[in-house]
C-alpha cells in the first residue's frame, strides 16, 4: 500500500487509448472495433472499467474517426474518479502517427500507460509502473516497459505468437518476433553474449498494454517508418546503440489478466475467457448496469430471455435481454445479443450473434460472426463465416469461410444472396500500396474465428547450401518475399515497356531487395519466376523477347551452381501452374544453355534431384531429350579427349 | 442557494464514500464504523425536513451501495445491515419524540393517535437530529466494540489443552485466540481454506502471537477431526435461519464436525445477520463465482479450454450443523436468531 501511495504523490497517472485500430480486420462487421461489443460490452467499456479500476487518473482517448459515437459513449457512463478525455486528430492513419501528433500536443506529463481501446482485463497498472520507474534509475534509456501474461502452452491464433529473448535478471528484451521464420528465431548473437542469461520464451501472451517513459513520443517523432508498436519495440532492439533506448518486460503476477482484442480468433479466445472469470470482476454478472444472471455450466442470461421449454443451453452461453430461443435449438460456447431471435432445431456453437439478429428454424453456425440486425433463413448452413450488419441470406444456402456483406462495394465480390455479397479485403489487392511501406509491418490475418492448429515446421537441415528447399510453391510465402515479388514484377513491366536499360532494373531491384532483407536465393528464384510470368504470354517468340532483352539480369543473378538450380527451380515451379511454358520448357533450357546461363552439371543436378518426388515430373518428362543429348555429347566429349 | 450546495455537498460525499468502498479504502471490519460515520453526517447536515425524508436518503445509500458495490469486494450485507438499524433508530427515536410531543400537547392527539405504527413519519420534530445522533453513537461504540465484546468471552469457550480446529481468515477470529490465549494454553489447528489460501495468513498470525497453531490440508479435515475438541469460525453472514454464508469450506468441516459430534461455535458480531434466506442453491444473490485463478493457473494452458472451472466464494452451511453463534451479546443459539432480526430491524425496511 504504501508503495503505491508513493506512485501516486508523485505525479497522475496518465494512460493514452488509441482508439482506432488502423487495420480493417474487422470489416465488414465494424469499421470500428473499439465499439464493437464483446460479450455484449463495447470493447471500450472493459478498456475504460479496467483503467479506472486500477486507478489510473487520466484517460487521453486518442480518435481519429467516429470521434462523436465514442464521446457520447463516454459521456454517458460514470467512469469513478478517472477523468476521461477524447482527443482528436484526423491525418492519423497509424500508430506511430498519432504518437506523434501526441508530441506535438505535448499532453504527456510523466510515464504513462499506453494501450488500444480493446483491451480486456482485471490488471493492477500501479505495481508496472513502478516497475518501470524502478528500472530507469538503472538504466536511463528504459524506454517502455511491455506486459506480458503467462499463458502456458495454449493454441492460440497466429497472432498472438510471439518469442521472446528476455534477460533473466534485468527482464530487459533482448529478441522479439512475431512469427517464425522457417522454423527459427532469429536472435543477434552479439546481443545475447552481451547479457549473463537469456531466457527465450514462447509461453508468454503480449498484453497490449505497455508503460512508456516520456521519451517515448519524441522517439516515435525521431523516425517517422515507427507505425506500430511492434515496429517501435523491432528498431528500439536494433538499434539500440543509435537510439540509446531499451525495452523491458513485466509478467503480471498469476491473478491478474489482460489481452488485446486484434482478431476475429483472438475475439473468440478472450470472449471465452470472460465466460469462464478469467477477468473476474469485469464479468457479465457484475455489471453495473443489467447484470446478468449466472446459471450452471457458466450460462449467463440476462432480463427477459424467451427460453422454450426444450432448448438447450449446453455451456458457455451468454444471452442478451429481450432475445428468444425457440424449441429444441441448441447452443454452445456462444454469445447471443438483444432482441435476437434464434428459430427451433438452431444449432449454434462457437458464435457470435450481435443484437436485433433473427435466425430462422433449422439454421446451423459453427464458428460465425453475425453483426447487428442480420437475417438467416430457414436451414442455413454457415461455417466459420464473418457475416455483416444487415444481412439477408436466403434459406438453404451453404457457405464456409466467408466474409459476407450486405452491398456489393466492389468488382471482386460475388453474390451469395439478394443481399448478400462475399467480401475480401482491401488489403489483399493492394498489399504493395499499403502494406510495404515497412517491413514490420504484418498485414492483419483474413481469417475468420476458426484457428487451425499451427502446422508443425519442419526445419530444412541446410537451407543455406540448398536454396531451393525454403521455396517450395506448396509452403506459403513469406509476406516479405511476396511483397518483393510484386516490387520485382512492378520494375520489370515497368523497364519492358519503357526499354530501360537492364542496369537501372538491376539497381531497383538490389534496393527492393535490401528494403525487404530477401535471401540471395529468393531474389534469384524471384527474378526468374519475374522474367517467365511478365505479360503471361508464354509462346515461344514473346519468350525469346523478353530472354534477350533482360539477359543481362540472367548474367547478373544466375552466377553460380547454387543460382542455377534457383533458375531452374522457377521454371519448374512457373510451368506447374502455366502449362503453356511445359511444351517451350526444354527449348527453353537449352536456350538458356546456349548462352552460358545455366550449365551442364547444374542442369543434371536438378535433373536427378527433384525436391519433391511426386512433383515436376511433367516437364521432367519434357526435358529428358535434352538431357539424353547433354548425356551424350559429354560421353562424346570425354571420348574425343581420350 | 445555500440548501442546494449543501445537498451537492451531501451527494458529492456519499459518491466518494462509495467509491471508496469500492476501491477498498476501508479495511473490512472498519467498514460497518464508516458506514455509521457516514449516516450521521446526513444526519446531521440538515437536509431533510422529517424522518421520511432522512429515511428515503439512508435507503437510496443502500440502494447505491448494492448496486455499485458487490457484495464481494466488501462485506457489504453488513453495511447494509447496519443501514436497516439505523433506520430502526431513525423510527423509534421519531415515534417516543412525537410520544412525548403528544402528551404534551393534547389528550385528544395522544387518544387518536394511538396506532403507531401506522404513522408516516411526516411530521417535522426539530429535536429528532440530535436525538438520533446521540443514539448513532451509541450504535458506533457497539460496532466499535464488537470485536473486544467477542473476544472477552474466549476464555469461557476455550479450555486448557484443548485442540481446536478453524478455518479462514478475520481480524476477529484471530482475536478471539489472541484473548484466549492470554489465560488459557490450547492448540489450534488451521484448514488451508484453498483457494484463496487465508488458512495460512491466519496460522502466521497465530504463530506470531506465540500460539501453538499446525496448518491441516482442506482434503485431510475429515480424519484429523476425531482430535478436535471444537470447532472455532468465523463467517461472513448469519442468514436468516440461522445458516451461514462463509468462507467456501466451511461446509466440509461442519459435516466433518456433526459426524464426530464436535461442536461448531460461529463467531458472529450481530451487525453481520441478514435478513436473506436461502432458497435455492442456484440463488445468484447467494454466492459469488470468482476467477478460476487458484484453481487451476491460466498458464496450464490448453486444458483451461476443455474443462469448466468454478471457484464460489462462499459455502452455505445449513444451521443444524451449528451448535452456537457468540455475538457481542453473548452466545445464541441458532434458533434464536430470527428473535434478534424481530429487534434489530423494522419489518419495513426489509427491503432497502
Amino acid at each position: 500500500m504504501q508503495r503505491k501511495e508513493a506512485v501516486q504523490k508523485e505525479d497522475v497517472v496518465q494512460a493514452v487509448i488509441i482508439a482506432d485500430a488502423y487495420h480493417n480486420t474487422f470489416r465488414p462487421v465494424t469499421d470500428f472495433p473499439t465499439l464493437m461489443p464483446l460479450v455484449n460490452k463495447p470493447l471500450l467499456e472493459y478498456t475504460l472499467r479496467c483503467l479506472s479500476s486500477a486507478k489510473v487518473d487520466e484517460a487521453i482517448v486518442f480518435c481519429t474517426s467516429d470521434t462523436e459515437d465514442v464521446k457520447s459513449f463516454i459521456s454517458n457512463q460514470e467512469w469513478g474518479r478517472m477523468s476521461v478525455s477524447v482527443v482528436t486528430s484526423d491525418r492519423c492513419g497509424s500508430l506511430g502517427d498519432a504518437m506523434r501528433d501526441l508530441d506535438a500536443k505535448a499532453l504527456i506529463r510523466g510515464d504513462f500507460i499506453l494501450l488500444s481501446g480493446n483491451l480486456v482485463g482485471n490488471l493492477e497498472l500501479l505495481p508496472a509502473l513502478e516497475n518501470h520507474k524502478k528500472i530507469q534509475k538503472s538504466d536511463k534509456g528504459a524506454a517502455m516497459t511491455l506486459i506480458f501474461k503467462n499463458c502456458g502452452k495454449k493454441s492460440r491464433s497466429s497472432e498472438d505468437e510471439l518469442f521472446l529473448g528476455i534477460d533473466n535478471k534485468t527482464d530487459r528484451v533482448i529478441a522479439f518476433q512475431r512469427r517464425l521464420n522457417g522454423g527459427m528465431m532469429e536472435v543477434d548473437m552479439e546481443a545475447i553474449l552481451g547479457h549473463g542469461q537469456v531466457d527465450i520464451r514462447n509461453d508468454l501472451l503480449d498484453c497490449k498494454i505497455c508503460v512508456c517513459s516520456v521519451s517515448v513520443p519524441p522517439l516515435f517523432s525521431d523516425n517517422f517508418d515507427f507505425q506500430t508498436l511492434d515496429d517501435f519495440v523491432h528498431g528500439l532492439i536494433i538499434n539500440e546503440d543509435i537510439l540509446a533506448s531499451t525495452v523491458y518486460s513485466y509478467i503480471l503476477p498469476n491473478d491478474q489478466y489482460a489481452a488485446g482484442v486484434t482478431s476475429w480468433q483472438n475475439y473468440h479466445y478472450i470472449s471465452m475467457d470472460i465466460i469462464h472469470r478469467w477477468t473476474y470482476p469485469f464479468v457479465p454478472d457484475r455489471w453495473e448496469d443489467e447484470p446478468y444472471t449466472i446459471n450452471r455450466n457458466s450460462v449467463y442470461l440476462q432480463n427477459d430471455v424467451a427460453l422454450a421449454k426444450d432448448c438447450r443451453l449446453r455451456s458457455n452461453v451468454v444471452i442478451g435481454s429481450k432475445s428468444s430461443i425457440h424449441e429444441m435449438a441448441s447452443i454452445a460456447s456462444s454469445v447471443i445479443g438483444k432482441n435476437c431471435s434464434i428459430g427451433a432445431n438452431c444449432v449454434i456453437t462457437n458464435s457470435h450473434i450481435f443484437d436485433n439478429v433473427n435466425i430462422a428454424s433449422g439454421s446451423t453456425l459453427d464458428y460465425c460472426v453475425v453483426g447487428n440486425g442480420s437475417n438467416i433463413g430457414d436451414g442455413v448452413v454457415l461455417k466459420d463465416c464473418i457475416v455483416g450488419q444487415g444481412t439477408t441470406l436466403e434459406k438453404d444456402s451453404l457457405i464456409e469461410h466467408q466474409r459476407i456483406q450486405r452491398s456489393k462495394t466492389s468488382e471482386s465480390n460475388e453474390p451469395v444472396g439478394v443481399k448478400a455479397f462475399t467480401y475480401k479485403s482491401d488489403s489483399e489487392d493492394e498489399s504493395d500500396d499499403e502494406d510495404s511501406e515497412d517491413e514490420g509491418y504484418v498485414a492483419p490475418a483474413w481469417r475468420g474465428l476458426l484457428v487451425e492448429p499451427s502446422p508443425i515446421i519442419e526445419v530444412a537441415e541446410d537451407s543455406d547450401s540448398d536454396g531451393g528447399d525454403s521455396m517450395r510453391p506448396e509452403s506459403p510465402i513469406q509476406d516479405d518475399a511476396n511483397l518483393f515479388y510484386s516490387e520485382v514484377v512492378d520494375s520489370m513491366l515497368r523497364g519492358y515497356e519503357d526499354k530501360l536499360p537492364c542496369t537501372n532494373l538491376v539497381l531497383e531491384i538490389n534496393s527492393s531487395r535490401y528494403a525487404y532483407n530477401v535471401p540471395l536465393n529468393e531474389v534469384n528464384y524471384n527474378v526468374v519466376r519475374a522474367i517467365l510470368t511478365l505479360q503471361h504470354d508464354f509462346s515461344w517468340d514473346s519468350l525469346t523477347n523478353r530472354i534477350k532483352y533482360f539477359m543481362p539480369l540472367f548474367v547478373n543473378y544466375v552466377r553460380n551452381a547454387s543460382a542455377m538450380i534457383d533458375c531452374l527451380n522457377a521454371i519448374e515451379d512457373v510451368a506447374e501452374i502455366n502449362p503453356p511454358l511445359t511444351s517451350v520448357s526444354m527449348k527453353l533450357i537449352h536456350l538458356l544453355y546456349d548462352k552460358d546461363v545455366l550449365e551442364e552439371d547444374a542442369i543434371m543436378k536438378w535433373f536427378s534431384h527433384p525436391r519433391n518426388p511426386c512433383e515436376g515430373q511433367s516437364i521432367r518428362k519434357v526435358v529428358k531429350p535434352f538431357i539424353e543429348w547433354l548425356e551424350n555429347t559429354e560421353s562424346e566429349e570425354e571420348e574425343e579427349e581420350d | 442557494m445555500m440548501v442546494e450546495n449543501k445537498k451537492d455537498v451531501i451527494d458529492r460525499k456519499v459518491t466518494n464514500w462509495i467509491l471508496d468502498v469500492k476501491e477498498g479504502k476501508y479495511k473490512k471490519e472498519d467498514i460497518t464504523i464508516e458506514t455509521v460515520k457516514l449516516v450521521k453526517e446526513i444526519v446531521g447536515c440538515d437536509e431533510w425536513k422529517n424522518a421520511k425524508e432522512l429515511m428515503c436518503k439512508v435507503k437510496e445509500v443502500g440502494r447505491l451501495l448494492e448496486r455499485r458495490v458487490s457484495s464481494t469486494e466488501t462485506d457489504s450485507s453488513s453495511s447494509a445491515n447496519v443501514l436497516r438499524r439505523v433506520l430502526r433508530i431513525v423510527r423509534e427515536e421519531y415515534l417516543a419524540l412525537l410520544k412525548k410531543e403528544a402528551v404534551e400537547e393534547s389528550l385528544h392527539k395522544m387518544l387518536s393517535g394511538g396506532n403507531q405504527e401506522e404513522d408516516d413519519y411526516g411530521t417535522p420534530i426539530p429535536t429528532l437530529g440530535a436525538a438520533i445522533l446521540d443514539h448513532l453513537n451509541e450504535l458506533e461504540t457497539e460496532l466499535e466494540t464488537s470485536s473486544e465484546n467477542i473476544a472477552a468471552q474466549a476464555s469461557e469457550h476455550i479450555h486448557n489443552n484443548e485442540v481446536i480446529m478453524t478455518l479462514g481468515n478475520s481480524k476477529i477470529l484471530a482475536d478471539f485466540f489472541k484473548e484466549a490465549a492470554k489465560e488459557r494454553k490450547f492448540e489450534v489447528l488451521v484448514a488451508t481454506t484453498e483457494p484463496s489460501t487465508a488458512g495460512r495468513e491466519l496460522a502466521q498470525v497465530l504463530h506470531k502471537a506465540k500460539i501453538q497453531t499446525n496448518i491441516v490440508p482442506d482434503s485431510n479435515v475429515f480424519s484429523i477431526m476425531s482430535r478436535v475438541n471444537k470447532v472455532i469460525m468465523g463467517t461472513d453472514t448469519v442468514m436468516a435461519n440461522g445458516g451461514l454464508r462463509s468462507a467456501c469450506g466451511s461446509h466440509l468441516v461442519a459435516l466433518a464436525a456433526a459426524h464426530y459430534s464436535v461442536p461448531v461455535l460461529i463467531l458472529a458480531p450481530l451487525h453481520q445477520l441478514s435478513l436473506q434466506f436461502l432458497c435455492s442453491p442456484n440463488q445468484p444473490s447467494f454466492n459469488t463465482f470468482l476467477s478460476p485463478q487458484g484453481v487451476l493457473n491460466y498458464a496450464d494452458g490448453d486444458i483451461l479450454s476443455k474443462v469448466s472451472i468454478y471457484n464460489p466464494k462462499f459455502d452455505y452451511v445449513p444451521p443444524d450443523l451449528v451448535t452456537l453463534f457468540i455475538s457481542n451479546t453473548g452466545g445464541h443459539a441458532p434458533s434464536y436468531i430470527y428473535r434478534h432480526l424481530t429487534e434489530l430491524y423494522h419489518p419495513d425496511d426489509n427491503q432497502l
